[in-house]
């Protein structure tokens, strides 16, 4: 009620009140909306710069990364004098680069071609496989470079090779300033010849200078000089900042690249924002940073990212303003129109505490967005006691937010120097000390309440109120292990390339490589276990101990400690090929040795295989402390560095490899012997070494420089030569090289001598070269042409040469001797002798004994001797030994000649002409001089006693048994004889075979066959062999058999006429009686009489038939038979047929079936022969048929044919007998043995006139007693 | 017509083998006709010389001094005896007794059939009986 007691001086307040309210909360919403918009924009700002110095970082890094990889490239070629094609592809190819360095377009080698070297450079790389290899664009400039390789070698890198990037200005100025400064030089903007696709990117390149001879030459000329070529890379930006920035998907930065130092439109490299996002004209922040890529300023303008904007824009500075203005003014109004001033003032208050409690609010939701941001971030009151930790500060030191309330910052932010591991003063009290922003802090180490230590970067800024009154201070710090790690591969792989540029053995190398490593990346100690291959351990090869008091006794401990395959961390990384690691020593299970008192046997380990082509030639090993375990990266930085050392490794070993070789060579070329000559591929002489100088009669002054063909080679071969060198120059064919030639050479005092030569081609640096090794043979020659003469004697010897030693080794032996002995050439060289003969062991020790006693006497020894082929087999020589003495040598030659076959002929030939019964002669025969003449024989008879007793001959005094052989014969056989050989010699027939007579000395004459063979041996000149034999016996046989051959044909002709005859003589007697029995039946009545006339008449009837049987086949085989075809029935023809045989077939009781077609086609034929053909067939069934059988006569019309078969079921015809039915007389054994009636010529018969009717008869049987069937088949008209 | 000329003349028969001169004799006889004979182609020949000349002649082949075929040159060479018909009956068939003889009015193999033989004569010659 204390307010109701006065009312009226609040009557006129509220206005005023309302006013007030007004003035006042639009005053409290400025205020709070500028203090928060002040403090949002620090937030953000601080935000963006951090972006901005990450993405520097990793720019920064990256390239950084690239230029250190290149100057291991440099490295590469400053250790060995000379790279290959394939050795360099292999490099390359072993550093990973497109999994490892993401966005690399690749690592290449330009070369400094001197200007006569481009021909051959060009001829080189075609060697090696760059086919169509060329150095373009083709300008004509002093100075000119052309990339010899660029790996990998895929279609873009590929378009690139050869060309001399020193003819376009951009390159040429990043080249020069690298190869004077003998640094990394980056080049200006660019567009890169792999630039072959219509998306072309503008590109860079950064080239490492390579000189000539050790490290870098100190002066600029000196390295002008010196300039080998370049490594280098070219780079597409856009494809390297994908690579490198690919993984972020929200950037708060956009970037935009510029080379130069300001940012040029013209100059873009490349810019962040994707094409087809919109340009983000009003980005909040914005920055642009200078920045160093290898010597070449680059400008890099950094905008916030249009969702950093957005994020930026969501913030709480317009709500503030926006709601504390629309509060103002409703409290104004509310206040206005409140009566009651007390109410009102009161309402007032409650709206002031609203709005004061909204502002808490946005204070809150400050804090909300200070715990989401990436970096670490901790508030402190004045007092440095924590009022604020948000999540990442959470993660990082350890504290919870609640935990860390009220804490001391200290406490809750424990900070070391990274090296000094000293405690250091946190950004928070040096800011409440002094009352200004700190910057970042480095090398500090956030040590956690775990313990986890994490390098960060740290920075402060005091927070004061409007009246700049200290209300507190804002941490914030983050994570830089990242840049650390990247740091420190980065210095880490720059001394290791700079160790590598520098050195040129690997022994060299290897201590600083240790040391740079162990010191780079924290380790207690690092080694280089060597691998002894004899003796298949590793053995201390290289250490380095951080604490250089320790070095002199872990030194002399490792020294003795090797590890067995599979032993130990180094013994399984050499086993595996692989990195081992392990967190701590101490729990391997092979106990780690340490010397007594140190604790070095515990710790992190890992070992890294050196070597890479299949070959382990050692282990790094490194130690650290348990807590320094090294990570992925770290191993993954080892194992790359690892690949590098040990292709450098590799390099070096092969180049000491190859100085100890050349230290050799020019030992050897001073000493040598042979003339050794080293030409350019000019043909110029390079090397002329004393040998040289003696044979040639040069000096190596005046030699050197001239051409090798006008200098040595006789004019006539000049040619020959330069087409050959320049066509390996060309194709790379040297049909030449590698092979022993001999060829006439000039000395200076223009006489030639015959020399011997063998060329190699040594591929160097830019151009092949020639080494020839060339030797005065003259000497040799001549004897060797006079050993060959002798060799070529000896071998075309028939006689068997072999020569041994006083001990009897062989030591020579001759086709022959090989021949007659069954050895290979040469085999017997080196045997003894002994080996040859057949003797038994005991005689032939005593035989040889012998023999070499013999030979000591009377200095050679002739005989015969049982030889032992190879085979075994045994055979005679007729040897001829002589002692020679050679020198103080006594040599054994042996001539020997295999007698067995000729001694195996003799005994053969003669054996024959005692027992063969032949007579052999052999002669030389001459044309005549003049025609008509005779020709002349020499003839020798073979072994004239065994021909005396083959052919007993009368010999005349004086007379030889070969013109007793000739005279013997029949005048008329003489002539024969002649006539015959002066027929073979004039038609030059080889051999002929010739009958004649000789006349023995007991009176006989004998019959002798003679082949004879020719050979002529000259113009008007054979050599004639014949071999004679007896063929008496033969032609008597001969003779006999003619004369019987012809009585048989005699005989046979009197049976045909005999046959001829009886048809004629028989018939007459027939007629006679047939008439008589006419008669005789019409005169008597008597009953008896008539039945013997009708016995008389039947008999009389079969005999006519037989008797015109006999006829037609007497004349059917003379072939006086014609058959008379007239157009005819068949069926009258069976049907008579049926009946002559019917009383036959009635007689014997048979039963006959016919079956005739209805129809008869016309036939054409005789009748009475065909009535003949049936009848007789019909007859012959019946006769061979047991009486009461079954005989059936049937006819079938065929389409060309009529079919008549007569089958019975009678005797039947044994197989073996078909084929002979119709043969004349032939008749069945069994009819026979019955003495069955029957001539056998029945079915000769039938066969004739069928086919002479253009028939065919056949015979078919199943066998005997199985019936017989006859067909015949007569063609129809 | 000679036919007519001869008709009523006697059959001569010519042939070497007695016994069927004879029985072929006897039985055309008895068929009444009237028969000479002769014992080969001379007598034959001679016959015709020294009688009248038959109405037909059965004439062999084959027979001793002059045979069948010569006889026939001899007759045909003499126009008077030309044209008396000539049977030849012999022991070849008749493809054998065509071939070499000239215009037989038939050719019969021994052993003749009988019927046919009085069947031929019948024709060229008239029974006296």
């Amino acid at each position: 009620m204390a307010e109701r007691g006065a009312p009226t001086p609040l009557n006129r307040r509220p206005r005023l009140l309302a006013w007030v309210v007004l003035l006042s909360a639009l005053t409290f919403t400025g205020l709070a909306t500028w203090s928060t918009a002040r403090a949002v924009q620090a937030r953000e700002r601080l935000r963006f710069q951090n972006s901005v110095r990450r993405t520097e970082d990793i720019l920064r890094n990256r390239l950084d990364v690239y230029v250190n990889l290149l100057r291991g490239g440099a490295a590469y070629f400053t250790a060995s004098d000379e790279v290959s094609r394939a050795e360099f592809g292999t490099y390359v190819r072993r550093l990973e680069v497109t999994r490892r360095y993401p966005g690399i377009q690749g690592i290449g080698f330009s070369a400094r071609v001197e200007p006569d070297a481009a021909g051959p450079l060009t001829r080189r790389m075609r060697r090696e496989g760059a086919a169509g290899f060329r150095i373009w664009p083709d300008v004509a400039q002093p100075e000119r470079h052309a990339i010899l390789y660029l790996e990998p070698l895929d279609r873009r890198n590929q378009a690139a090779i050869g060309y001399d990037m020193f003819s376009e200005p951009t390159r040429r100025a990043a080249m020069e300033r690298a190869r004077d400064t003998g640094a990394a030089a980056a080049s200006g903007k660019v567009t890169l010849v792999q630039e072959i696709d219509a998306d072309k990117q503008p590109g860079f390149l950064i080239y490492v200078p390579v000189y000539r001879g050790r490290g870098i030459p100190t002066t600029v000329a000196g390295r002008r000089a010196a300039l080998h070529g370049f490594v280098y890379s070219p780079f597409r930006a856009a494809d390297l900042f994908r690579g490198i920035f690919g993984s972020e998907q929200k950037p708060r930065v956009d970037f935009r690249i510029y080379d130069g130092s300001e940012p040029r439109t013209e100059n873009l490299l490349h810019t962040s924002q994707p094409a087809q996002v919109a340009v983000h004209n009003s980005s909040l922040f914005s920055a642009t940073e200078r920045l160093q890529v290898a010597g070449r300023p680059w400008t890099v303008h950094y905008t916030s990212s249009a969702s950093f904007d957005a994020a930026a824009a969501s913030s709480v500075v317009p709500v503030t303003l926006t709601s504390g203005v629309v509060i103002s003014l409703l409290l104004f109004v509310v206040t206005r129109s409140q009566v009651q001033a007390r109410e009102r003032a009161e309402q007032g208050a409650l709206v002031l505490q609203r709005s004061e409690a909204e502002a808490r609010e946005q204070r809150e939701q400050w804090r909300i967005t200070l715990a989401s941001i990436g970096d670490a971030v901790i508030a402190t009151d004045p007092e440095g006691k924590v009022t604020f930790v948000n999540a990442v500060a959470e993660a990082y030191t350890g504290w919870s937010a609640s935990e860390a309330q009220g804490k001391p910052v200290q406490e809750v932010f424990f900070a070391l120097h990274a090296e000094t591991r000293q405690r250091v003063t946190s950004p928070v009290e040096e800011i409440l000390a002094r009352g200004g922003v700190v910057g970042l802090g480095n090398h500090t180490v956030l040590v956690g309440r775990d313990g986890r230590e994490r390098p960060i970067e740290d920075s402060g800024a005091p927070v004061r109120d409007d009246a700049g009154v200290l209300k507190g201070v804002v941490l914030a710090f983050r994570d830089v292990s990242e840049r650390t790690r990247l740091e420190r591969r980065r210095t880490l792989e720059h001394r290791v390339a700079q160790v590598l540029s520098e050195a040129r053995t690997w022994e060299e190398t290897a201590p600083g490589v240790l040391r740079a490593i162990g010191e780079e990346l924290g380790f207690l100690w690092a080694i280089f276990w060597q691998v002894e291959p004899e003796a298949r351990v590793l053995r201390y090869g290289e250490g380095w101990y951080r604490r250089a008091s320790d070095t002199e006794e872990l030194e002399a401990h490792h020294r003795h400690i090797t590890f067995q395959w599979e032993e130990g961390l180094p013994g399984r990384a050499w086993a595996g090929k692989t990195p081992v690691r392990v967190p701590d020593v101490a729990h391997e299970p092979v106990s780690y040795p340490a010397p007594d008192g140190q604790a070095w046997s515990a710790g992190a380990g890992i070992a890294i295989p050196l070597g890479l082509s299949g070959e382990v030639i050692g282990v790094l090993e490194f130690r650290g402390l348990p807590e320094q375990a090294p990570d992925d990266a770290t191993t993954d930085l080892l194992v790359s560095l690892g690949n590098q050392l040990g292709l450098f490794a590799e390099r070096s070993r092969a180049e000491e490899a190859r100085r100890a070789t050349e230290a050799l060579k020019a030992a050897i070329i001073h000493t040598a012997i042979d003339c050794i000559i080293t030409i350019d591929a000019e043909g110029r002489i390079i090397e002329w070494n004393p040998a040289a100088e003696r044979t040639f009669g040069y000096p190596r002054e005046e030699a050197v420089g001239q051409r090798l063909s006008s200098l040595i080679i006789p004019n006539r071969l000049r040619e020959r030569h330069e087409q050959g060198l320049s066509r390996y120059l060309a194709t790379g064919v040297g049909p030449a090289l590698g092979r022993l030639l001999e060829f006439p050479a000039l000395r200076a005092d223009g006489s030639e001598f015959a020399a011997e030569i063998s060329i190699v081609a040594i591929q160097g640096t830019n151009s092949p070269c020639f080494t020839a090794f060339l030797r005065d043979i003259t000497a040799r020659k001549q004897a060797e042409e006079t050993l060959q003469l002798q060799a070529r004697v000896l071998e075309s010897m028939a006689e068997g040469v072999s020569v041994a030693d006083a001990n009897g080794m062989i030591l020579y032996t001759n086709a022959a001797e090989d021949a007659i002995f069954g050895y290979a050439e040469g085999e017997l060289i080196g045997c003894h002798v002994g080996i040859l003969n057949a003797y038994p062991p005991e005689e032939n020790q005593r035989i040889i004994g012998e023999v070499l006693d013999h030979l000591r006497v009377y200095g050679a020894w002739s005989g015969e001797w049982r030889n032992r082929r190879k085979d075994g087999g045994i055979f005679t020589t007729h040897s001829r030994i002589t002692a020679l003495d050679v020198g103080d040598q006594r040599l054994l030659v042996c001539v020997q000649e295999d007698v067995t076959e000729r001694k195996r002929t003799e005994e053969s030939l003669h054996y024959l002409m005692d027992h063969a019964q032949c007579l052999l002669w052999h002669a030389f025969v001459e044309a005549p001089t003049a025609p008509g003449e005779p020709y002349r024989w020499d003839l020798q008879i073979f072994d004239e006693q065994a021909a005396q007793r083959f052919l007993p001959l009368d010999l005349l005094p004086g007379e030889s048994y070969a013109e007793a052989f000739y005279r013997n014969k029949p005048p008329e056989d003489r002539q024969l004889v002649d006539r015959n050989a002066r027929a073979a010699f004039e038609s030059g027939s080889s051999s002929y075979i010739q009958e004649y007579r000789c006349l023995r000395r007991d009176g006989e004459v004998c019959w002798l066959s003679e082949v004879t063979h020719l050979e002529r041996i000259a113009p008007d000149r054979w050599r004639s062999v014949g071999v004679c034999t007896d063929i008496t016996l033969r032609k008597r046989l001969e003779e006999a058999l003619r004369q019987r051959a012809e009585d048989l044909t005699i005989a046979d002709r009197q049976k045909d006429e005999f046959l001829a005859m009886l048809g004629h003589e028989l018939r007459s007697p027939l007629g006679a009686m047939v008439n008589a029995l006419h008669l005789l039946r019409r005169r008597s009545e008597e009953p008896a009489v008539l039945r013997s006339a009708a016995v008389l008449e039947r008999q009389l009837a079969l005999v006519t038939r037989l008797v015109g049987d006999l006829q037609v086949v007497s004349r059917l085989k003379t072939g006086s038979f014609q058959v008379e075809k007239r157009p005819l029935d068949l069926t009258e023809v069976l049907n008579q047929a049926v009946e002559t045989s019917r009383p036959l077939i009635e007689e014997r009781r048979h039963q006959l079936t016919v079956a005739l077609p209805p129809e008869m086609p016309p036939l054409c034929g005789d009748f009475t022969r065909l009535v003949q053909v049936f009848s007789n067939l019909l007859n012959n069934a019946a006769k061979y048929t047991e009486p009461g059988g079954r005989i059936q006569l049937e006819a079938i019309c065929q389409p060309t044919e009529i079919e008549v078969r007569v089958r019975d079921s009678g005797l039947g015809i044994p197989p073996e007998q078909l084929p002979k039915v119709f043969d004349l007389f032939m008749q069945s054994e069994r009819t026979l043995r019955r003495a069955d009636t029957g001539l056998g010529i029945g079915l000769a018969l039938v066969r004739g006139l069928v086919e002479m009717h253009g028939g065919a008869v056949s015979a078919h049987s199943g066998g005997p007693g199985q019936g017989s069937e006859f067909i015949v088949r007569l063609p129809r008209p | 017509m000679f036919t007519e000329t001869y008709l009523d003349r006697c059959v001569l028969i010519v042939d070497d083998h007695a016994d069927l001169r004879e029985t072929l004799a006897e039985i055309l006889e008895e068929e009444g006709y009237t028969t000479a004979q002769a014992a080969n182609g001379q007598e034959a020949f001679d016959y015709l010389q020294a009688n009248p000349l038959p109405s037909l002649i059965l004439l062999d082949l084959m027979m001793p001094i002059m045979d069948g075929w010569e006889f026939r040159k001899h007759q045909c060479r003499e126009p008077a005896l030309a044209e008396i018909p000539v049977v030849v009956v012999s022991g070849a068939d008749e493809q054998e007794q065509r071939a070499g003889f000239r215009e037989a009015v038939a050719y019969l193999t021994k052993p003749v059939d009988l019927s046919a033989l009085i069947d031929t004569v019948s024709r060229y010659c008239r029974q006296t009986r």
